[in-house]
C-alpha cells in the first residue's frame, strides 16, 4: 500500500519522498545556479563586448579573442602558467605521497608529526608568503646564508631573478599544501586491508614491490583525485603571485589568473578579462578530460 | 488547539509587522527636520566665501576618499567643521582604506556614486567619458576663491575639453630626503638645492658603505614608480609621450632613465625588486638608516617625523638639463547624479578654503595648491626645510604626463613601463633594450601604431 495515493494530500508516498528530496536540494541548487553557473554564462557573454564597467558595453564579436592570441603578455602568462603546472603538480603529489608513506607506519608520536605537517595548511597564505619572502631574501635570507656557509654559493635572487622566481614560489606552495594532500593519501593508505600485507609477507615480498604492487594501485583513486584538484588549482594560481612578486620581475611570474585580474580591475577591460577566463575554462576542461581518460584506466576502485 | 496556535501566530506576526512599520515611520519623522538649525559659527568670523550660503543649505552629502587612518581622522574634522557652518547639511564620510579604485568603480557601475569622491589624476578621463562627472565651471565662477592664487598647471589634469570636471585638492612635490647623520659619518658635505645629477651620482657613490660583498648602506634608492621615472625623464626635458605615442626611447628620456639604471648598476642603489622581495619598501630603508638619500613625495613626512631617530632634511631633486616636478594628486569630483550639487560645491569650497586646508596641511602629507599658502608656515610646516617644496612649485607639471593621462589607457601603460623597467633594473635587459620594448609593446597594444 506504500505507493497508494494519499487522498488527503493527493500525492503518493514516493512522490512525497521525491518532493522532500527536491526541497532539500533546492537551496544549494539555486545558490549554485545563481553564484556559479549564471556568472560563468554571463562572463562568456561579456567576452564578446568591449566594456570598461563605466560605460555601456559595446558588442565587438570575437575581437577580444583575436587580440588575446596576439597579446605577447597573455602568451607569456600562459607559458608561465603551464610551467607552473608542470613544476607544482608533480612536486606537490610526490612530496605529499612520500610524507604519507612516512607517517603510515607504527611510529611513536605519529599524531604529533601529522599535526606538524598539516600546520602550514591552516596558516593563512599571506603569512606563509611573507615568511618565504624573508627566507628567500637575497641579502638577509636564511636560505642564502645556509648556501653560503655550507657550499660557498653566492647570494641568489630567489624572487628577483627571473630564472628562479617561479620555481621559488612553487616550492613555497608545495610546502604550504603538502599537509592537505598528505592527509588524503594517508587515509587511503590506512584503508588498505592488513590481510593483503600479511599475505604478501608470507610470499616474501620486498618493500619496493609492496609499494608498487599493493600500495600505489590501491591508493590510485586518491592519487587521481589529488592530481585532478592540483592541476585545476595550479591553473588558477593567483594569491601567491599577488603577494610575493606582483608578476615581476618583468613579466616572469605573470600567470593567466594574475593577468586576468590586472585587466579586469586595474585596466578596466572587463570584456577582455572575460575572454581570458573563457580560454582558461576551455584549457582546464580539456586538460581535465585528458587526465580523466588517462587516469581512469589506471584507477581501481575496489581492493 | 492547533487552530488557536495558528491564529495566535498570525496575530503576533501582524502586530510585529505593524509595530515595525510604526517604528519606521517614527524614525523617519524624527530624521525629517522641521525646523532649520542656526549655524554654530557665523559667516562674519571667517574669510571663507561660502559661509553665508552654507547656513541656508540642507540635505545629506556622501564624500568618499582613500588614505590612511590619519587622513580619515583629518577629513572627519574637516566635515565636522563644515557642518558648524552648514548645520542642516549632513556629511557622510565614506572612507576606503584600500583597493579604492575598484570600490569606486563598483559604485559607479551600480549607479551609486557618492556626491563627492576622489579619483587619481589618470582616472578622471574614464569617469568623464561615462558622463558621470559634473561640470564645475559654474562652481568656479560661484566660488572665485577656489582658483585665486592657484599654482599654474594644477587645474589642467581635471580639465577635459574645456570642462573642469575635477578639482586638485592638493599636490605633492618630489624632493630628495637626506639622512644628515650618514653624510657626517662619511665626511660628505650635504647637497644644496642647486646640485646637479652628476653631483648626485658622485655623492651616492661616496655614501655607499660596503663590508666585503655586502652593502650595509646604500647611497640612494630608486623606486620603480611613476613619480620617479616622470621626474628623471622630465629633468632632461624629455617628451616621453608624444603625439599619442610612447616615446621612452627618445635620447632625452633614455638619458633620464639611465640615471636610475646607472645607480643600480654601480651598486649605489638597491634594485627595486630586491627591496620589494623583502616585503619592505625604499622609504623604510631610509627610516632604518640603510639608505642615505631617498627621492619621494611629501607624503612620507609624517612617518619620517615620528620614526627617524637621526637628523634629516630635504633638497630639490638634482638638476639635469632642466627640472620638472611630476603631478601626483587625488582630484575631487562631484557626481553628475548627485541630488545636492549645490551643497557638494559648497563643501568643496570649504575644503579648499584657508580654514579647511589648515586642518589638512597640518599633517604635512601634501601641499596646498595656492601659491600664497605655500609661503605660510601654517600650511607648509617644517621639518624638513620648506625651500625645496616651495621652489618646485615653479616647475610643476609635465606635458607628456597630461597627454598620457588623457589617453584613458594610463593604468595599462604604467604597467608596461613598470614591467619593462623592472627587467632593466633587475639585470634581465639593458635600459636601451627595455625602453625599445616598452615603446613597441605600448604603441602596438595600446596606442595602435
Amino acid at each position: 500500500m506504500k505507493n497508494k495515493k494519499n487522498s488527503r494530500q493527493g500525492l503518493t508516498l514516493k512522490q512525497k519522498e521525491a518532493l522532500t528530496g527536491y526541497i532539500f536540494i533546492a537551496l544549494p541548487l539555486v545558490s549554485l545556479i545563481i553564484m556559479m553557473y549564471y556568472p560563468i554564462i554571463r562572463s562568456f557573454f561579456i567576452s564578446f563586448f568591449d566594456w570598461n564597467l563605466l560605460q555601456e558595453p559595446t558588442f565587438i564579436g570575437v575581437e577580444n579573442y583575436k587580440t588575446l592570441f596576439n597579446d605577447e603578455v597573455f602568451r607569456t602568462s600562459l607559458a608561465n602558467t603551464i610551467k607552473w603546472v608542470l613544476i607544482y603538480v608533480p612536486m606537490s603529489v610526490i612530496s605529499s605521497f612520500l610524507l604519507a608513506l612516512l607517517l603510515d607506519r607504527k611510529l611513536k608520536g605519529a599524531g604529533f608529526f601529522r599535526t606538524l605537517y598539516y600546520l602550514p595548511v591552516v596558516c593563512p597564505i599571506v603569512v606563509v608568503a611573507l615568511l618565504f619572502v624573508w627566507i628567500y631574501n637575497t641579502d638577509y635570507g636564511i636560505l642564502n646564508f645556509i648556501l653560503k656557509k655550507l657550499f660557498d654559493i653566492d647570494p641568489v635572487g630567489w624572487l628577483t631573478d627571473s630564472r628562479f622566481s617561479l620555481f621559488s614560489i612553487a616550492v613555497m606552495s608545495v610546502w604550504k599544501w603538502a599537509g592537505y594532500n598528505m592527509l588524503i593519501f594517508l587515509s587511503a593508505l590506512q584503508g588498505i586491508d592488513e590481510n593483503l600485507y600479511e599475505a604478501a609477507a608470507i610470499d616474501g615480498i620486498t618493500p619496493w614491490t609492496k609499494l608498487t604492487k599493493i600500495k600505489i594501485p590501491l591508493v590510485m583513486p586518491s592519487i587521481y583525485f589529488v592530481m585532478l584538484t592540483a592541476v585545476i588549482d595550479a591553473f588558477q594560481m593567483f594569491t601567491e603571485i599577488f603577494i610575493m612578486t606582483k608578476g615581476g620581475p618583468g613579466y616572469s611570474t605573470y600567470t593567466v589568473s594574475y593577468y586576468l585580474w590586472s585587466n579586469a580591475f586595474e585596466y578596466s577591460k572587463m570584456g577582455y578579462a572575460c575572454a581570458m577566463a573563457a580560454v582558461m575554462f576551455v584549457i582546464i576542461l580539456a586538460v581535465t578530460l585528458i587526465q580523466n581518460k588517462i587516469m581512469n584506466k589506471k584507477v581501481q576502485y575496489d581492493a | 488547539m492547533r487552530k488557536n496556535f495558528k491564529k495566535s501566530l498570525s496575530l503576533l506576526m501582524a502586530t510585529t509587522l505593524a509595530a515595525t512599520m510604526l517604528i519606521g515611520c517614527g524614525s523617519s519623522d524624527k530624521e525629517e527636520k522641521t525646523e532649520k538649525s542656526d549655524p554654530e559659527v557665523s559667516a562674519e568670523d571667517t574669510n571663507w566665501e561660502g559661509a553665508s550660503k552654507a547656513a541656508d543649505l540642507s540635505g545629506k552629502l556622501t564624500y568618499m576618499h582613500s588614505g590612511d587612518d590619519y587622513e580619515r581622522e583629518m577629513y572627519a574634522n574637516v566635515f565636522d567643521s563644515y557642518m558648524k557652518y552648514a548645520p542642516n547639511v549632513e556629511v557622510e564620510q565614506m572612507y576606503v582604506p584600500s583597493d579604492y579604485a575598484t570600490k569606486l568603480q563598483t559604485l559607479a557601475t551600480a549607479g551609486n556614486l557618492p556626491d563627492l569622491f576622489w579619483t587619481s589624476e589618470a582616472g578622471v578621463k574614464a569617469y568623464y567619458e561615462a558622463g558621470m562627472l559634473s561640470n564645475m565651471n559654474d562652481v568656479l565662477e560661484e566660488y572665485p576663491q577656489l582658483t585665486e592664487d592657484i599654482i599654474d598647471g594644477v587645474m589642467e589634469f581635471g580639465n577635459i575639453d574645456g570642462n573642469q570636471v575635477a578639482f586638485p585638492k592638493d599636490w605633492t612635490s618630489y624632493v630628495m630626503y637626506l639622512n644628515l647623520d650618514l653624510f657626517k659619518e662619511a665626511g660628505v658635505e650635504a647637497p644644496t638645492n642647486d646640485w646637479t645629477v652628476e653631483d648626485y651620482k658622485k655623492i651616492a657613490a661616496e655614501l655607499t658603505q660596503k663590508s666585503g660583498d655586502r652593502i650595509d648602506v646604500y647611497g640612494t634608492a630608486v623606486n620603480n614608480y611613476r613619480a620617479d621615472w616622470i621626474n628623471w625623464m622630465g629633468n632632461y626635458d624629455a617628451e616621453w609621450f608624444k603625439d599619442g605615442q610612447s616615446n621612452l626611447s627618445s635620447p632625452e628620456a633614455l638619458e633620464g632613465l639611465s640615471v636610475m639604471y646607472d645607480l643600480i648598476q654601480d651598486g649605489s642603489a638597491p634594485s627595486p625588486g630586491t627591496v620589494s622581495a623583502t616585503g619592505d619598501s625604499e622609504d623604510r630603508l631610509f627610516v632604518i638608516g640603510k639608505v642615505a638619500m631617498y627621492p619621494s613625495g611629501r607624503w612620507v613626512i609624517p612617518s619620517f617625523r615620528t620614526e627617524c631617530d637621526f637628523e634629516w632634511d630635504a633638497v630639490e631633486m638634482p638638476k639635469g638639463t632642466t627640472r620638472t616636478c611630476p603631478f601626483i594628486c587625488s582630484m575631487v569630483c562631484i557626481a553628475e547624479t548627485s541630488e545636492n550639487k549645490e551643497a557638494a560645491a559648497n563643501l568643496l569650497s570649504y575644503q579648499m578654503s584657508d580654514e579647511g586646508l589648515a586642518q589638512v596641511m597640518e599633517s604635512a602629507l601634501s601641499l596646498p595648491v595656492y601659491s600664497d599658502l605655500m609661503a605660510d608656515d601654517k600650511y607648509v610646516n617644517t621639518p624638513p626645510s620648506k625651500d625645496a617644496f616651495i621652489n618646485s612649485a615653479a616647475y610643476l607639471g609635465n606635458a607628456p604626463q597630461i597627454e598620457a593621462c588623457l589617453t584613458g589607457q594610463w593604468s595599462e601603460y604604467n604597467s608596461i613601463i613598470n614591467a619593462g623597467l623592472s627587467d632593466a633594473f633587475e639585470g634581465v635587459t639593458t635600459i636601451d633594450e627595455a625602453v625599445k620594448k616598452i615603446d613597441e609593446q605600448a604603441n602596438t597594444t595600446l596606442f595602435n601604431k
